[in-house]
């Protein structure tokens, strides 16, 4: 299967009304598509240079769960991943036919333990403004996630560039 | 994936040359088990090369910190680009291996 990018709207950027769905397969092979496309939202959403990179890492971490939990590692599944601005951030929506986890599953673990188990959850949490998961049994799940500008930052007016002293 | 390996006075210097998720972890964790089997004094793991890194990567860094304080080898990590150390510092690993 090959990659699929879709998108609602008219041509250009990304706006609050409209929203770009890309097809994968649950693969890991895909993840820097995945990458470039959490990035891309990210900027065009207008948030703070610094959360670019926390974006990415969430869309990343969000992927990989899928991928090895939701599908056990097969790669001949699919991942729809729907991005799209809204009016104070940006909101990125992952879809799975996969078997679900229980909520109670998706508790992140404390970072001082040196154990890796359960640090996707935490990196994802940590990450993002809004964590949004629900499943029912044999018919997949959704997960939300949401990054929101910082209070008192104007997307419409700020060029990216970066303030000066 | 792309690594050097340095021999080094002090020991051992595996520097990664690509970013790092679930696609390559397997790599990673080859190519460190590869230097803590020789029992180095110490293995240092330099990131310089590496833009992103991920869950999958940060666990197989943790897996390696782990063997190599069983074996006492010295462990560190070098290099870190500014998203990477924010990764780390999310993950609680700055303290853990005394990044500054």
């Amino acid at each position: 299967m090959k990659d699929g990018v879709a998108r609602d709207g008219p041509a250009g950027a990304a706006g609050p009304d409209e929203r770009v769905e890309l097809t994968i397969p649950s693969s890991p092979r895909h993840l820097s598509l995945v990458r470039v496309m959490a990035r891309w939202l990210a900027e065009k959403a207008q948030l703070p240079e610094r959360d670019w990179g926390r974006v990415e890492l969430a869309a990343v971490e969000a992927t990989t769960n899928i991928i090895r939990h939701a599908y056990g590692g097969d790669p001949t599944k699919v991942i729809r991943i729907r991005l799209r601005e809204i009016e104070d951030g940006l909101e990125m929506e992952f879809l799975d036919d996969g078997k679900g986890a229980p909520p109670s599953a998706l508790v992140g673990r404390d970072p001082s333990e040196l154990e890796p188990g359960g640090l996707g959850i935490h990196m994802m949490k940590t990450c993002m403004d809004g964590f949004h998961y629900e499943t029912r049994p044999g018919c997949g799940s959704r997960l939300v996630l949401r990054k929101l500008r910082p209070e008192g930052s104007d997307a419409a007016g700020s060029c990216g560039c970066g303030d000066s002293p | 994936m792309k690594t050097e390996r340095r021999d080094e006075p002090a020991g051992v210097r595996i520097v990664i040359q690509e970013d790092l998720d679930m696609h390559v972890a397997g790599e990673l964790q080859t190519a460190l088990h590869g230097a803590l089997h020789d029992k180095p004094k110490s293995l240092v793991v330099d990131l310089s090369g590496v833009g992103f890194i991920d869950s999958a990567g940060l666990a197989v860094i943790i897996e390696c910190l782990k063997r190599a304080r069983q074996a006492s080898i010295a462990f560190h990590v070098e290099n870190l680009s500014a998203q990477v150390k924010d990764t780390f510092e999310i993950s609680g690993l700055t303290k853990i291996l005394g990044i500054q």
